[in-house]
């Protein structure tokens, strides 16, 4: 664990974007976190006769059309976002991890059918998929659109996972264990799983950026809980006042930026490092 | 059916009968092993050599049936204590590996798993095969096998990362997992390919003083002739899916039958002889897909004559013990 945390630290001074993104991840995962601690407001308070107020001291990111404050409506969203995009990610594990291992690793007729259906939900364009499942569903609590997003975005990490699975499977140590007299299962578990762990840690990075970007675009298109705080909601209500009042959604567009372009910074070194040396 | 190397006698460990291994590559097959009868008693080390792609490294695994999914098992049978391995299904065959025979693998560097600690892949083999249920027992087993390998230092390796062993000392880690179990039969398959010199020379040791502790029989697969002449009581010489050649180590050496052999052992480079080119055997190895009529190794035999073109050799007996497939063995 030291070794690692003395990895970390000479790739943070090395390169100050990663610098940059970890101290943007600490700084948001902390508000996601803490937000009852760190939000000045409640995000769903009104102060009335302060409407579409511009930053100022009392309100440092403004307020929105209907007076409430920008600033605690961010902090507060990211804990939405995050939790969904957690979710989603565990939902989306839970299915890739079975169908990647199992497909790679025994191939065959079990690959030619968990890969058909994969290319099948593959071939469906994933945006217009989330708009009508959310359409369907018609349930605006959190757990649908998890559900939802994990259910429809396992495909690429479970390809992966399929490839790589097919590598490992073919190395001279998965061999040699199966001479050992060991099973199939201990196989994929002990060996296989360990030597591609790393490129799960790193997609699911990436995936993580996908859900937040998610998340927003179903709350700016209207399909979002419209009680829940979230950053989505917030460029939703900003589009009518772009003109008059930039703040209320150039504040939390410049978040979802700088947070997922952290995040994809982040999957980029720990590939980089998370490399197992040979 | 051929003959193996000699009359089955009570202390038979291993023996292949008439086996054929072919490779099904979307149609074209590959007749890696082409009716090879072989057999090892107890506590003997036979040398199965050949040339790259003869088939020696198929028939190796063909024997803890570790082939690849496109290959097929044609004919012939394995016994291995008098219970065929062929009949046995997957979960019969896991108790066998490891276990009762297990195998040695060329390279070092990638038979062991970069994730996890040396300690903890010798103490999970020892776990698979022994019934060993307290934590400490399990740690003493493995420092102790650890040792018997030539690691003095094991209680301080254990918990370190394959990539911070040598090669050699990976090998020997290799080795430990190999017969931690006490097999019965090790198949080591180019076990000092990989290796240089020096190193080949103290791993082979290795192999000898552990096989007299443990009175295991190995099956070398090696090209290596003067390795083969080192370690084994018995030489096997295969070539193009085909046994050609087998009987002791002292015949195959100075009076080899076969012109194949005699060809492969001229062609070894010798210190004292003073020569201006190596000899090589010309030509090269035949495609497996399709090959040669009668004897193989006819399209590169200086002797080769009408019958070698039209019809197959079969291992007969020159000599007790000493078998060759030639229609005109060298005298």
């Amino acid at each position: 664990m030291n070794a690692l945390l003395a990895i970390v630290w000479t790739e943070v001074r090395r390169s100050k974007l990663l610098a940059f993104a970890c101290t943007w991840m600490i700084i948001t995962v902390l508000m996601a976190a803490f937000p009852f601690a760190i939000a000045p407001y409640s995000p769903n308070k009104i102060f009335p006769g302060n409407a579409g107020t511009p930053p100022s001291l009392q309100f440092p990111f403004g307020t929105d059309h209907i007076g409430r404050d920008v600033l605690s409506q961010i902090i507060w969203g990211f804990s939405t976002s995050l939790l969904i995009a957690l979710g989603a990610l565990l939902v989306e594990l839970l299915i890739a991890l079975p169908v990647g291992l199992l497909s790679g690793y025994f191939g065959g007729r079990v690959d030619q059918l968990l890969m058909r259906i994969t290319d099948a939900i593959l071939a469906m364009p994933t945006i217009v998929l989330l708009i009508v499942a959310v359409t369907l569903l018609r349930v605006e609590s959190l757990v649908s659109i998890i559900l939802v997003m994990g259910l429809i975005n396992w495909t690429w990490l479970a390809k992966t996972i399929r490839a790589e699975s097919l590598r490992v499977r073919e190395e001279d140590y998965a061999v040699a264990a199966k001479s050992m007299g060991f099973g199939d299962l201990y196989v994929i578990v002990r060996h296989i799983l360990p030597n591609i762990v790393s490129t799960i840690i790193v997609i699911s990075t990436f995936d993580m950026a996908w859900f937040i970007l998610y998340e927003a675009t179903i709350s700016f298109i209207g399909l979002g809980n419209p009680t829940i705080p979230s950053w989505g909601r917030l460029l939703y209500i900003g589009r009518g006042f772009l003109g008059t009042q930039p703040w209320i959604s150039v504040f939390p567009g410049v978040f979802i930026c700088l947070t997922v372009l952290s995040f994809n910074v982040l999957g980029d070194s720990l590939s980089d490092f998370l490399t197992v040396k040979r | 059916m051929e003959r193996g190397i000699a009359t089955p006698t009570a202390e038979t460990l291993l023996e292949v009968r008439n086996l054929k291994v072919y490779y099904d590559l979307s149609g074209r097959i590959v007749k890696a092993v082409d009716g090879v009868s072989l057999d090892i008693r107890k506590g003997e080390v036979v040398g199965l050599i050949g040339e790259s792609g003869c088939g020696k490294s198929t028939l190796g695994r063909a024997i803890l049936k570790l082939l690849p999914p496109y290959a097929k098992t044609v004919s012939g049978d394995i016994l291995f204590e008098s219970e065929s391995l062929i009949e046995k299904d997957e979960n019969e065959m896991r108790k066998v590996r490891g276990g009762r025979i297990s195998m040695i693998f060329q390279n070092p560097t990638s038979s062991l798993n970069p994730a996890l600690t040396v300690g903890e892949q010798i103490s999970e083999v020892i776990r698979l095969h022994q019934q060993l249920h307290r934590k400490s027992d399990v740690r003493a087993k493995v420092v102790d096998i650890v040792r018997k390998v030539g690691i003095w230092d094991a209680q301080d390796r254990l918990h370190n990362y394959p990539y911070e062993f040598s090669v050699g000392m990976r090998q020997r880690v290799m080795i430990a997992m190999a017969v931690s179990a006490n097999p019965k039969l090790v198949i080591a398959d180019e076990p000092t390919s990989s290796l240089d010199v020096s190193v080949q020379a103290r791993i082979l040791d290795l192999l000898h003083k552990l096989r007299e502790e443990l009175r295991f029989s190995v099956l070398l697969i090696t090209h290596n002739i003067g390795l083969a002449a080192d370690m084994c009581d018995r030489i096997a010489i295969m070539y193009a899916g085909k046994l050609v050649e087998c009987g002791g180590r002292h015949e195959i050496l100075t009076k080899p039958r076969h012109r194949y052999t005699f060809a492969l052992l001229k062609a070894v480079p010798l210190l004292h002889k003073e020569t201006d080119a190596l000899y090589i055997v010309k030509g090269n190895p035949p495609d497996l897909t399709d090959p040669p009529s009668g004897c193989r190794f006819h399209p590169r035999c200086d002797y080769a004559k009408g019958i070698c073109r039209n019809s197959e050799p079969t291992l007969t007996e020159v000599e007790r013990d000493h078998l060759v497939a030639c229609f005109d063995p060298v005298e």
